[in-house]
């Protein structure tokens, strides 16, 4: 999130409007760049020096391949096929996690009731439900959806729980004597308070997402990123898998950039502090 | 005087304790106050002495052990706006996520009353504690007297019979507090509101009260005195009357912390 500069005059009203792509971000973008473009031109020197093309294909073979796998289409529908799953995933973990830890934060009862399960279930890994997702869901899509769902959930659920805990109390109390109580005290106090909270989980559970839906797809998919790279390690076409390695990371940059610009937007209030 | 039923604001031979991990905490023992309507009266006493706890009971977050809190012959049974609080802390008094007029109207629209009125009124009490310029701010973008204003506007916004304040200056510098004591005499004194103030320093309550309310030391606090502040407004440090109800205070201090000792 973008933090807020404090100064004591009006400028901080202007300041706040600014999202992830404010000014000051030029100049880091261009070191960004540069930086890349480093590591990118020693790679290639490295790759193209010692290394066998099967173990280590330069930056500009890798290129090539990236430009004829987007041009025949390949490419962008495995990612759309990786995008969706992700998507669908995410959203149903979410919001089973969010809703789940509402309540879970709010009342001791369900908080007791839940929480000896998800403790116990939270340690298995996403890779090792794969197996009886399949087992249950079968081989289409559904399994996908519930494996990435099931990752997402777990941060998430423990996130809100937190976001609805941390409350201060002096702002519960100060919503009290002025009148509020019960479900108003929830929506208009204790929901807004967690909204920081549960947005740091839900980003942390997008990055989640990517892991899962890749180890189902290498697993049981015969479309989607995961599925592209297996293939390619299949087939010894080192040079594709780092395209399908190069599109997954720029798929999860562009997701969290994503996330944080939507959450600026509509959220961005929420993630107001006084200090 | 002390607790007569006449009281506008009644505590009631109040007794606090209770018991954490096996430990018995005795707060207050047997604390009976009555303040008139439109009153000033401040408890003073030592940090830990229970006197947020007197104002946590008075406001109805705490339930007392023994005893009873009546504000015009009600018993309180838990918070309601009749009784607003003002509190010390800085950073999470306000909804930071509210404009300040936001804030302001916020007990407005609790109690229901419509957004023209709500408007009218936040602008009518902004006005009054000096911040209808900055409005439209956030909390975040204010100084800390200035959100010790805005808390002070917003409590008022609702007409509370009773203003509760806890330590609302201690967290400013010196400066800023002795600004925002005269403030708050001159709102006190327009709004004629009933206010139960809180404090550890003797200055601010020989400077801002009608009556004083002096503590022992925890644990079982009593009310040990009760002082009529006979002296004309505006005080000064320079009166000898200040100086002399001050040095009164002190000396009954002293001698409550002796009998704990002994």
């Amino acid at each position: 999130m973008t933090q807020v500069e404090r100064t004591a005059n009006g400028q901080s009203a202007q300041q706040k409007q600014q999202g992830p792509w404010h000014k000051g971000a030029a100049r880091p973008l261009i070191v960004f760049v540069l930086a890349l473009a480093l590591w990118g031109i020693l790679w290639q020197l490295v790759a193209a020096t010692f290394f066998s093309p099967y173990l280590l294909p330069t930056p500009s073979s890798v290129a090539v391949s990236l430009w004829s796998t987007i041009e025949s289409g390949e490419l962008p529908a495995m990612i759309w096929m990786s995008f969706i799953r992700i998507m669908i995933g995410f959203f149903l973990g979410a919001m089973v996690g969010v809703l789940l830890g509402l309540a879970m934060g709010s009342s001791d009862t369900i908080s007791g009731l839940f929480d000896p399960v998800i403790e116990l279930l939270r340690p298995i890994s996403t890779v090792a439900i794969i197996p009886i997702a399949l087992v249950w869901f079968g081989i289409g899509e559904s399994p996908k959806y519930f494996i990435v769902a099931y990752g997402v959930f777990f941060i998430t659920v423990l996130n809100t729980v937190a976001g609805v805990r941390q409350t201060p109390l002096v702002r519960k109390r100060a919503a009290m004597c002025l009148g509020a109580k019960g479900w108003r005290l929830f929506f208009l106090i204790v929901l807004p308070s967690a909204v920081p909270y549960v947005m740091t989980g839900l980003r942390v559970a997008l990055g989640s997402a990517f892991t899962s839906i890749i180890a189902a797809e290498m697993i049981a998919a015969n479309e989607g990123i995961g599925y592209f790279i297996m293939q390619a390690r299949l087939l010894v076409q080192t040079q594709r898998i780092f395209v399908g390695l190069a599109a997954l990371g720029l798929m999860g940059f562009a997701a969290d950039r994503l996330f944080r610009l939507l959450s600026h937007v509509l959220l961005g209030k929420y993630v107001r502090v006084a200090r | 005087m002390i607790s007569s039923e006449k009281s506008f604001l009644r505590l009631d031979r109040i007794s606090h304790f209770f018991t954490s991990r096996g430990i018995a905490n005795d707060v207050l023992d047997d604390i009976a106050i009555g303040i008139d309507r439109s009153e000033f009266f401040t408890l003073i006493g030592p940090s830990g002495c229970g006197k947020t706890t007197i104002l946590d009971i008075v406001a109805g977050f705490v339930s007392p052990s023994v005893g009873t809190v009546y504000l015009e012959n009600k018993q309180v049974t838990g918070p309601g706006n009749d009784r607003v609080v003002v509190f010390q802390d800085l950073y999470n008094s306000l909804f930071p996520w509210m404009t300040i007029t936001e804030n302001v109207e916020f007990g407005l629209r609790m109690a229901g009353v419509h957004s023209g009125e709500r408007a009218d009124r936040a602008s009518a009490f902004l006005a009054l504690v000096g911040l209808k310029a900055h409005a439209h701010k956030f909390p975040d973008e204010l100084s800390g007297g200035m959100r010790q204003r805005v808390q002070l506007a917003r409590a008022l916004a609702i007409q509370p019979k009773v203003l509760l304040m806890d330590e609302p200056f201690g967290a400013l510098d010196a400066y800023t507090r002795r600004a925002l004591q005269v403030e708050l005499l001159r709102v006190w004194q327009e709004t004629e509101t009933t206010i139960l103030f809180i404090t550890h320093d003797i200055l601010e309550a020989v400077f801002l009260s009608d009556r004083i309310g002096i503590m022992s030391p925890g644990p079982r606090a009593q009310l040990i005195a009760t002082l009529d502040v006979a002296i004309d407004r505006p005080r000064t440090l320079n009166d000898p009357a200040f100086a002399a109800m001050v040095s009164r205070i002190e000396d009954l201090q002293r001698d409550s912390q002796r009998v704990v000792h002994q």
